[in-house]
Parts: C-alpha cells; structure tokens; sequence
C-alpha cells in the first residue's frame, strides 16, 4: 500500500497522466465522430484533427467577460466542470489498469460526482447574466433531473444482481463488474433486461453529453447555445475539453459496466508477448470499445432523429426510460429468485 | 363561401356586377383594365376606383358585402405635389380559377391634411403597411394604436419623409448613412 | 404580464433567424406569452432608387436583387407591371421561358426551405441530404441563364434568354430526376416521426386568423385558404396551364394549418412545379422572345409611355405585387412599390406563436420561410498548408468556367 506524501504525489501524477490521456483522446473522438457524421450525411467534413485546432484556435482567442455577469462565477464555471470530469476518471477502470482511486470510492459516487459538470454548467450559464443562458441553464437542470432517475435504475440494478451472487464483493465498486461481467452471470430474463438497461444507458449518455436529439441546453438555432452563449476564448474551450473528455467519460462507464472483457485472455494461449504488450493491446482494445460505444451513442443518434423539445425530453427519459429501467430491473429481480 | 372552402359556382361575380355596384352607391371613377395573357388569351381584371376621402369607410363596407374577408394587399403612395395619392390594393373572389380581380382604391389627399381614418380595425393584416406609409410619407391614420416606426429606425428625425419629392424630403441625409446613427443613441 | 416574465430577443441576430428581423419574445418558463417584430435594421431604399435614380431597364437588376431566392418573381412581377403601364405585351415564347423559370425558382426555393426547416428543428442529416437534391436544379438554372442565383433573364417585353433544343432535354432528365427522388423526400418528411413530434398542431394558424391578416403563398394554403395567384388570376403561361391551388387536404383529407401542413403543401408544390415545367417545355410556342429587340427604342418607348400598372406574381413564398407608375419623359418610375410576400406573412407570427414553447420559435418562424439573401462564398481557403486567398475576380472566372463546361457537356447527362 502508498502511504503519506508518496500517496499524495502519486494521485497529483496520476490526475495529470490521466488528462495526458483523455483530452488528446476526447478531442480525436470528437473528430471521429464529426467526420463519420459528414459521411453519413453525404458530404466530406472536417479533417479528424479539427477538435486539436478548435481548441488551439478557442485559447488564442480573447476571453470577454459580460459586463452584468457574476464574474468570478463566470470564470470558476468552465474550470470547475473540466476539474470534475477529470475527477471523475479516476474511479472508473480503464481498459486493464484498475482504477487510480480504487477502494476510495464507487458507483454512487461516480453518480453525484456526473452532476458536478453540469452543476457547473448551469452555474455559469446564469453567471451569464444572458437570457438565452438562463433558458440554457434552465433546460439543463430540466435534462439533469430527467435523466437522473434512469441512470441510477440501472447501476442499481446490476450492482443488486452482482452482490446477490456474490455476497462477499464490495457491490458498489466497478471493479467487481470487470471480475464477474455481468453477460456471464446473467440467466435468460436477466440477458433481455441487462439489454433494455444497455440501451437506456445509451440513450442516457446521449443526453449527459447533451447531443441531438437531447441537446435541448445547447440547442444552436433555438436559443444560440445557450449556457455557452456568452463563453467565449479559453472559457469556451475548457468546456470544450470538458465535453470531450466527458464523452469518455460515458463511454468509459459502459464499457466498464457492460463490456469488461479483455483480448489478452483469450489469446494468451496462441501468442507469446511479454504482460507489458498485452497491456498495450487491452488498451488498444479498450480504446476500440469505447470508439464503437461512442458511435453508437453518440454519432448514430445524432445524425437519424429530429432535437426533440423539453416536454418531449422529459416524456422520453421520465416515461419510456424510467418504464424501460424499472421492466429491466423487475427482469432481473426475477433472474435472482429464480 | 362554405366551411371547408370550397366556392359554390353561384356565387362567382362579374366584372359588370362590381363596378355597377360601387357606380350606385358611390359618385366616382371606375376603370377597368383586361389584360390577356398566355396563349388563350385569358383575361386579367384590375379595375382602378377613385373616390373622396369621405367615403373610404363607406366603400370598405361595401367591400366587405362583396367578399367576407377582401384581400389587402399593400398601400401604394404617389407624391403629386400638391396632392399625396393613396392607392390601397385589394383582391377579390380570390380562391376560384380565373376569378380574382383587383380592386385598387384610389384616394387623394390635401399634402396640408394627410389624414385618413384606419382600416386595421377592419383588416389587421393592413398594420404594416399603414404603418409603413406613415413613416415613409408623412401621412396620420386615425385610429392606429400602433405608430411606431416599422422600417425606418427610431430615432429617425421628426418631419423627415424619404418617399415624398419636397421640401421634407432628407436630402442631407443622402450618402451619409453612416452618420444617422450617433453616439450614446438610445437604440445604438 | 406577471413578474416571471422577461424577455428574450430572437434576431437581428440569431442563428434560427437568417435575416435582420428582430423578435421580441416575452416567456414565464418555456411558455411564449408575449410577441412583438421589429423591423428597421436593414431598409435598403430600393423604392427610392427605382422612383429617383434608375431607368426602367436597370430596375430590372435592380428589382433581381430585392431578394436572392425570389430573384425572377420580383423583377417578373415589375415587367409586368411595367408592360401594363406602357403597353408592351411579350411574345407567347417569352411567357411560358418565363414560367419554366419560375418554375425552376420554386423547386429550388422550396428544397431550400425543407433543408432550412429541418436545420431548424436539429435534423441536419435531412438538411444536407435535401440541400444536396437541390444542387441539380441549381445547375439547371446556371446551364439556362448563365448564373446560379441571380437569373437575369427578365427583360420589358419578353426575356433574354431563349431554350434551346438541347436546353429542353437538359430540363426534361432534371424534372425526371426530381420524379424518382420526389418519393424519398416525401417519405422522409411526411413518414418520420421525429420530424411529426416537432411540427405537428405546432404553430397552427387558423384559416380565420390567416384571412384577417392576409397571409399569403403557402402559409395562407396550409390553413385552407385556396389562394394562388397563378390559379386566381394567371399570367402568361398559367393561363393556358390551368394550375390548381394545393391545400394540404388534397394530401390527407385534413387541414391542421400547423408547421407540418405547411411541409405538406411545399413538398406537393416540388411536384406540381416540375408538372408545370414538363407541360411548358413540351408545349413551348416557336416565335421571337423580346417585343422589341433593340434596347436603345425600348428605353426610348418607356421614357415616352405614361400610366400604370399592377403586376402580380405567385412566387414561392406567396403572392408578390408591385404598382408602377410611369412618368412622361423621365426615365425613374414617379411611384413604384414593392410588397414581397414576406411583407404579409410576419403578423401571422403572432398568434402563431403565442401559447407555444421557446424551442417552436424557430421551426414556426421558418414555416413562413422569411425572405433571405444568401450570397456570400468562400474567401480563404487553407488546404494542405497551401494558402491563397480566392478574390472576386477569381470567383468569377472559375464560375464562367463552370458555366462553360457545362455548356460544353450539354449532351451528356449531368
């Protein structure tokens, strides 16, 4: 175990690999994601570095504060929401490396710890002092409060599942997911229902990372970005790092909840490489996975529907989702007795 | 005209009926314009009306007796100078092929007295234009609750009339858009 | 009026509104309680040029650039008027060139429109995808007039450009190309359900609302009222056409007057348009295009004419009406007005909005589709780490150089 200062340094380390990694990797799957999106909507798009030069483009730029906004809110918005995506990274495992925090905390921290960036959307937003930021920030409470109800249905869920078979994990903790994948453990009611909650999760983290048709916050040609509205140079683009590294955030989630497998199992047998290599592989691996759960999260979604309105928002999350989630969860409670 | 907006064939009105009917009730000019068109030579009706200033209500009555709800469509204003001419374009019996016609009232005004009563209480749609022709020409609609500026900015000059060839017209004012607006104006 | 209230400001500029319009939206929440328009940002004094500066003929142009997407209603709608006011009838020829172009205009102007309105509700895959289907009727405009947007085919008259045997088969495989893709844009539209929740009994208009406040064109058909300037009261071609007015109960049987009647109508239109088209190709009388072909007489004629003349015109966004007045021996209009649909359709925004939800703003504001002028292209271009700057002279030559590449390839299909 790390004790004292050495445990200290470690985390500051570890916090700065761990945004080496995810903004560089956020900002490419943005890029992924808008050139797939371009192809798909019949034209060429931009080159996949596009994110890389937006946000060298946002930082050069001149930062204005409005003149009614409460400033040091203003400023302290877009650093505080970058901080606590990051944060959040620190407890979910990515690829074959455990988590940084492991055994500091679980999935119902990671739970409030997903509402900080928004928290701090919605705090800037009003900051703004913009009516269409006030709209914005009012429609990400809105979308805040309606996708909150499914996603915890879900984790609860699963993690019920989990601790009823294995009564001596630490059920809350991400890692026990990655020990027992949940396909594996499941008997038929409980495959269809962990689909069903595969699905809400998606569709969850379309609205958490606020995308068509849940980009009711931003809404370009309704109320002009909204809580961004009035952002602009390097507060613009650090919740445009924000959003990125919040996207593998997500993605990360559902990878570790429902698709925790490895390559090198597998293959160990067939090929010889040292365990640094199959690091490297599982990575890659883990990198693929999350690329084709962004697509479908992400890219697929946004380029087939209409944005849908903030009645229709919360009639999707807090009627079909909820319905859906709870189906899914009384599935499962079904798979446990049986 | 029904519900559903089908026109009943019986209730198509020739060109004859209309003008005898405004010829009786009104002492005035009517003039009838056919135009053919296309290979057919199917023909296009404007009839032209010039009445007094006194009888405009009266005649918007009689419009609405003719249809229910006469199309407006814009009011045109000449500066003939020493009287300002108003032409209020209205459509007829439109919604039936061939049919419309265009009844374009034609109104004199004293350029000392550019007054003439509203017709928005009538036909709200007449707003922007009354508005319109208030502001570009000087002349007062009574009964418009509405008279700020529609195309001109706020803080146009007071007295100043772009359409009208006299005196009021804001010769100083030419090529030098740049400068209407000033500094610490209200509506910068 | 309660203390929840406050405003928000939709426009000048914003990115739903494409034009200097500004809305001023009173919400409590998401509801709009409240709804006032202002004009006044961009008064171009295009009437005063008309009865100050110009002769008839340079009105012409003039009255092209009132607006970019209506540039043939607007200067069709003034040679009418013009023609009435002195006399000078076009030749049969010149009426039905002068339908196949606005025609042409309409499918274009209604593509753009559908692109427009599912931009505005968030469906940008539906808005490349349309955008891309109207590229061929912009070709077809370029390969008859010389110019993508500004046609300049209009002349006192008659017009300037005849079609040509060759021309006629170039329109007749675009109008066949528009019948096959008509199906897929009609499913995409009428068939998808997130494009029906967004603009379904949204933003609805009734038909009594529409009659009191003269709306025109396309939003005054949604809500039932059969009114179309080429079925009322034909010009030219549409007299020997016999065009009949659509209302979005020849489609279903149902009048909503709401956003996605207005679809309905608009995409219908699409089809009756290339009807028109394919009627007037093959119909197109032989005989000159111009009354009179020398320019230098005809000027000479307008100066010496006097009277005047209403031209009314359907263009895609409703009825267009212009009054000329001609003055003996000057060559500037003594009065010319110009009353574009537009001009009608912004108080129907009022009740139209009242009672609906921030997020219908946009959608119901493009339901009208407000007149825009869109003529701005590229100016840097950075590819490759090459760098040049592409001028106006530029532009130009690579246009005409398109312009002739089409012409040369006229036989082959485009």
């Amino acid at each position: 175990m790390l004790t004292g200062a050495f445990e200290v340094i470690w985390y500051i380390a570890a916090s700065f690999l761990i945004s080496l990694f995810a903004i560089p990797f956020g900002l490419l799957t943005k890029g992924i994601d808008r050139k797939l999106a371009a192809h798909m909507q019949w034209r060429v798009g931009p080159p996949v570095w596009q994110p890389f030069w937006d946000v060298k483009k946002l930082f050069q730029k001149e930062t204005i504060v409005p003149e009614d906004a409460i400033s040091w809110l203003y400023n302290a918005a877009p650093i505080l929401c970058l901080a606590s995506t990051v944060t959040i990274l620190l407890y979910i495992p990515l690829g074959p490396f455990p988590p940084i925090l492991e055994g500091h905390g679980d999935v119902i921290l990671i739970l409030y710890l997903l509402t900080i960036p928004s928290l701090a959307m919605v705090a800037g937003g009003f900051a703004s002092s913009s009516p269409f930021a006030s709209v914005g920030a009012q429609r990400e409470m809105v979308l805040m409060m309606s996708y909150e109800f499914p996603l915890a249905a879900t984790v609860i869920a699963l993690v019920w599942k989990i601790s009823s078979l294995y009564p001596q994990e630490a059920a809350f903790s991400l890692t026990a997911f990655a020990r027992h994948p949940i396909w594996n453990i499941m008997g038929p009611f409980g495959i269809v229902g962990a689909i069903v909650l595969l699905i809400v999760l998606l569709l969850v983290t379309t609205g958490e990372i606020t995308k068509v048709p849940f980009d009711i916050a931003e809404a370009e040609t309704e109320i002009a970005e909204g809580v961004f509205v009035e952002y602009s140079g390097r507060n613009l683009g650090l919740f445009y790092l924000a959003d990125a590294v919040k996207t593998v955030v997500m993605s990360a989630l559902i990878v570790a909840i429902f698709f925790p497998y490895n390559l090198s199992p597998l293959l160990t047998p067939n090929i010889s490489i040292p365990s640094w290599g199959w690091a490297i592989v599982d990575f890659l691996f883990f990198l693929l996975k999350l690329e084709i759960v962004i697509f479908f999260c992400m890219t697929f979604i946004r380029v087939s529907v209409a944005r849908f309105r903030v009645d229709q928002v919360v009639k999707v999350y807090w009627g079909y989702l909820t319905l859906a989630s709870l189906l899914a969860l009384i599935l499962i409670a079904l798979d446990v007795m049986l | 005209m029904d519900e559903t907006g089908e026109i009943k064939e019986g209730e198509k009105m020739k060109v004859d009926d209309v003008v005898n009917r405004i010829k009786e009730r009104f002492e005035c000019e009517v003039k009838v314009k056919e135009i053919p068109c296309g290979a057919k030579k199917i023909k296009r009706t404007h009839i032209f009306v010039e009445i007094k200033r006194e009888d405009f209500r009266k005649f918007m009555e009689l419009l609405f007796e003719i249809q229910d709800y006469p199309h407006f469509a814009v009011i045109s204003a000449t500066d003939l100078g020493e009287q300002m001419e108003l032409l209020y374009h209205f459509t007829i019996d439109y919604g039936k092929q061939n049919d419309e016609k265009t009844i374009s009232l034609r109104i004199k005004l004293p350029k000392n007295d550019l007054r003439i009563e509203t017709i928005t209480d009538l036909i709200p749609g007449a707003m922007i234009s009354e508005r319109e022709i208030h502001e570009m020409v000087g002349v007062e609609f009574i009964g418009l609750k509405d008279t700020r500026h529609f195309f001109l900015p706020d803080n146009w000059p007071e007295g100043k009339y772009p359409w009208r060839r006299d005196e009021t017209f804001p010769n100083d004012m030419l090529n030098k858009l740049d400068e209407t607006w000033k500094e610490g104006d209200k509506n910068e | 009026m309660s203390e929840h209230t406050y405003s928000i400001p939709v426009g000048p500029l914003h990115p739903a509104i494409h034009e200097p319009i500004t809305l001023k939206i009173d919400v409590e929440g998401e509801e709009i309680v409240g709804v006032d328009v202002f004009c006044s940002q961009v008064h171009r004094g295009i009437e005063w040029l008309g009865m100050n500066r110009n002769n008839p003929i340079q009105n012409i142009y003039l009255a092209e650039r009132v607006c970019g997407i209506c540039n043939v209603c607007h200067p069709f709608c003034m040679v009418q008027a013009v023609e009435d006011a002195s006399g000078i009838y076009p030749p049969e020829r010149a009426d039905y060139i002068r339908a196949i172009m606005a025609e042409l205009e309409r499918i274009h102007s209604h593509l753009l429109w559908a692109g427009v309105a599912a931009h505005e509700i968030g469906f940008d895959t539906v808005f490349h995808y349309t955008w891309a289907l109207r590229e061929k009727v912009m070709d077809l405009i370029e390969y008859l007039t010389g110019n993508r947007v500004t046609k300049a085919i209009m002349m006192v008259g008659g017009v300037r450009r005849d079609i040509s045997e060759e021309g006629k088969k170039k329109i007749k495989e675009g109008m066949q190309y528009y019948l096959e893709k008509f199906a897929k844009i009609e499913d995409i539209y009428l068939n998808d359900p997130t494009i029906k929740m967004r603009t379904r009994d949204i933003g609805v208009l009734t038909r009594e609302d529409a009659l009191r406040l003269c709306a025109v064109g396309p939003l005054a058909r949604a809500s039932g009222v059969p009114k179309d300037v080429r079925q009322d009261f034909p010009y030219g071609a549409y007299a020997d056409y016999g065009v009949k007015a659509i209302t979005p109960d020849t489609y279903n049987g149902e009048i909503h007057a709401d956003v996605f009647d207005r679809i309905i109508v608009r995409l219908l239109e699409v089809k009756q348009s290339v009807d028109i088209i394919k009627w007037a190709v093959d119909n197109l009388p032989s005989g000159p295009i111009l009354a009179e072909k020398n320019l230098v007489k005809l000027k000479m004629l307008l100066k010496k004419a006097e009277g005047e003349g209403i031209g009314r015109v359907e263009a895609p966004r409703g009825e267009d009406i212009h009054y000329v007045r001609l003055e003996k021996g000057k060559d500037p209009y003594l009065s010319w007005k110009i009353r574009a649909p537009t001009y009608n359709n912004v108080l129907p925004w009022i009740p139209m909005l009242l009672g609906g939800q921030i997020a219908d703003v946009p959608i119901v504001a493009a339901s009208t589709d407000p007149c825009m002028s869109c003529l701005n292209r590229v100016t840097v271009v950075d590819e490759k780490g090459r760098k040049y700057e592409i001028t106006k002279e530029y532009m130009h030559e690579l246009s005409v150089k398109k312009t002739r590449r089409l012409m040369r390839n006229a036989n082959r299909s485009f």
